[in-house]
């Protein structure tokens, strides 16, 4: 890997390239790849460290200190606030995230097209489908290995099928995963085929140069035409980046139209129209030993109420994760402790109609995002399937983790009632937010998009964004496969527009 | 932000010992059979300062919280286990939203603090040093 470490950039360092790609997260690395095997010299600025898998932490706090933004506790403020979790480390959130892959759903796909006809014409869906066919491929994803799978995923299956839900094992990017638990600390064995396990050595292999631990503060525009980045490298050294053909963004939702915004490119609705996935949780205990923290992280999942955009998951986290989501305190915290093994936590994720806005606020970024009414009811309905799904499946007592409500439930006419009576203040919920979308979307009217359909900024020549900024809307489902797909368009794009 | 003054570790101490406390003859060890130190050196060092900040402003509160809660005029030091168990319980089942946090911001890192030790983290068994890889080629995933 042609790495090089920002901390070591002590002085300034001017280079140029063709192509400078910011973020090396499934976008980033995807478009990086693409450009690279074209023969473009092709430079990736990543704001976290390189780190190799044999020294990613086992512990849930090393693990975040090391590979996330903020130690996981950035917030998306708003009712409720919301912590964001995004990876930042060389590789991005595919380091440290669950390796769902999804493909984009047809439908979705349709909503955009029937709001913006032009979309189709200059993307088309036969392509997207090519596009992750090929990701498909690259990254060996297939349905979870039921060998390795453990008994949190198992237990979601019976739970669903109880409730005669749809479900299915997860479809993961791994290759002969072994079922350690590890995912959202990294793994330490390298199974997982996150961007640094995969794209990015390859780009590497074409010639790509990774500068790690640099964070790009500005982006360079001469005559309304990107010319390269300015980034405050680790070691305090000022690195100046050319790019002769592109600069391409992919810092995710959030940093992507903040750092626009910052450099003063400020035109149409970036940072606007901000979309996500909220998660809320579910805790049940059973008679015995589950061990949430064994086996795939996330290996199986409920489809069968994703068209009213709720999507379930098994969930597995590292000891402190999995002890925080009991709620209690004291004595009781303790005595709940000791049987932490017999804990399970499943998780659902919402297709939120809600929107929000990400704006620079001095060196950091200010994130509001707003659930709506019709949300709130959704959320509502996610905690009392999740909470029937655990009964079902054996759960001696649940605890759904909602202010103001029974702590703990222990019969199904209980629980379902929670989907009439469960309170509808977003405040009484403990939400996370996932996947982010929208906030540099892609349309082909300026006033009402940031890129058009070719991924090119609207005004200013030279400027992409490869990353889920542009998805029109959030997708319901898990979005690497299809920000990967995307991303490798852009990088199309930017090679035919060159 | 300056580290935690010697008064300041005695309150989050306090804090802490009561969100897990200890019981003799068990093998799961409470907060006060523990020495973290080396936790609360790389919170000083890794964690951003807002997290930081927000984690004393929780401390702060809490300690001085029983006067409004329970009627006290102690610090939540100076309370009896069972007054720290019943003032945490209604704080947490406050309809103020912000006092809920305060004990949730507590909470995680108490729960960070606790099973980063290694005691806690053999007798949970999770897997912290999987076995090297096998020399003999698997059958790849489907």
């Amino acid at each position: 890997m042609n790495v090089i470490d920002g901390t070591d950039l002590t002085t300034s360092h001017d280079d140029d390239f063709d192509v400078v790609v910011v973020g090396s997260g499934p976008a980033g690395a995807a478009a990086a790849r693409t450009l690279a095997r074209s023969g473009a010299r092709v430079a990736v600025v990543e704001e976290g460290p390189w780190v190799e898998p044999g020294d990613f932490p086992a512990d849930g706090f090393s693990a975040m200190s090391k590979l996330y933004r903020d130690m996981g506790a950035s917030v998306m403020m708003g009712r409720p606030p919301m912590p964001v979790l995004q990876g930042r480390v060389v590789g991005g959130t595919s380091v440290v995230n669950g390796a769902i892959s999804w493909r984009l759903p047809k439908d979705v796909y349709d909503e955009w097209v029937r709001a913006d006809p032009a979309l189709d014409d200059a993307l088309g869906w036969h392509r997207i489908e090519e596009a992750l066919d090929e990701v498909e491929s690259d990254l060996s994803i297939g349905p979870t290995d039921p060998t390795i799978s453990g008994a949190n995923n198992a237990l979601l299956a019976k739970g669903a099928d109880a409730l005669q839900l749809a479900h299915r094992p997860i479809r993961r990017n791994v290759a002969r995963c072994r079922g350690l638990g590890r995912c959202l600390q990294g793994c330490p064995q390298g199974r997982k085929m996150s961007m640094d396990q995969s794209y990015l050595p390859e780009a590497c292999d074409q010639g790509a140069v990774i500068f790690s631990s640099t964070r790009v503060e500005q982006v360079e525009v001469r005559s309304q035409r990107a010319t390269g980045v300015v980034a405050h490298a680790a070691g305090g050294g000022r690195v100046r980046l050319g790019a002769h053909t592109a600069v391409v963004m992919a810092a995710s939702a959030i940093q992507t139209p903040a750092l626009l915004i910052r450099s003063g490119i400020n035109h149409g609705p970036v940072g606007d129209h901000l979309q996500c996935h909220p998660g809320v949780s579910v805790a049940g205990r059973f008679g015995e030993p589950v061990r949430i923290w064994c086996g795939a992280t996330q290996g199986h999942e409920v489809i069968g109420l994703r068209s009213e955009g709720l999507k379930f998951e098994a969930l597995g986290y590292d000891l402190p994760i999995a002890a925080m989501r009991l709620k209690s305190i004291g004595e009781r915290f303790r005595d709940e402790l000791s049987t932490l093994d017999r804990w399970c936590q499943w998780g659902a994720a919402l297709r939120a109609e809600g929107a929000g806005r990400v704006r620079p606020a001095g060196t950091r970024t200010r994130v509001r995002f707003a659930l709506t009414d019709g949300d709130m009811v959704k959320l509502r309905r996610a905690v009392q399937v999740l909470g029937e799904m655990l009964l079902a499946a054996g759960a001696e007592v649940v605890t759904p983790g909602v202010f103001g409500w029974h702590e703990r439930v222990r019969d199904a006419d209980t629980m379902a009632s929670f989907g009439k009576g469960g309170p509808l203040d977003p405040r009484a919920y403990t939400l996370a937010a996932t996947h982010l979308f929208g906030t540099c979307r892609m349309g082909s009217d300026p006033r009402r998009s940031v890129v058009g359909p070719d991924f090119g900024h609207h005004r200013i020549r030279g400027l992409y964004v490869a990353d889920s900024s542009v998805f029109p809307s959030n997708i319901g489902v898990n979005p690497q496969s299809s920000i990967i797909a995307f991303a490798r368009l852009c990088g199309e794009r930017v090679l035919a527009a060159s | 932000m300056t580290s935690w003054t010697r008064a300041e570790r005695r309150w989050r101490d306090a804090l802490l010992a009561a969100m897990i406390p200890a019981r003799t003859g068990e093998q799961l060890p409470g907060f006060e059979d523990l020495d973290m130190g080396p936790f609360w050196d790389d919170v000083r060092r890794t964690a951003p300062p807002l997290l930081r900040f927000a984690l004393r402003l929780a401390v702060w509160a809490l300690t001085w919280l029983p006067l409004l809660v329970l009627g006290r005029p102690s610090s939540f030091g100076g309370l009896s286990r069972p007054d720290q168990d019943r003032m945490l319980r209604r704080v947490t089942a406050s309809r103020s939203y912000l006092l809920r946090q305060l004990v949730q911001t507590v909470r995680v890192m108490a729960c960070f603090a606790y099973f980063r030790a290694p005691e806690v983290r053999t007798y949970f068994a999770p897997n912290d040093h999987p076995e090297p890889e096998p020399s003999a080629p698997e059958t790849p995933s489907p």
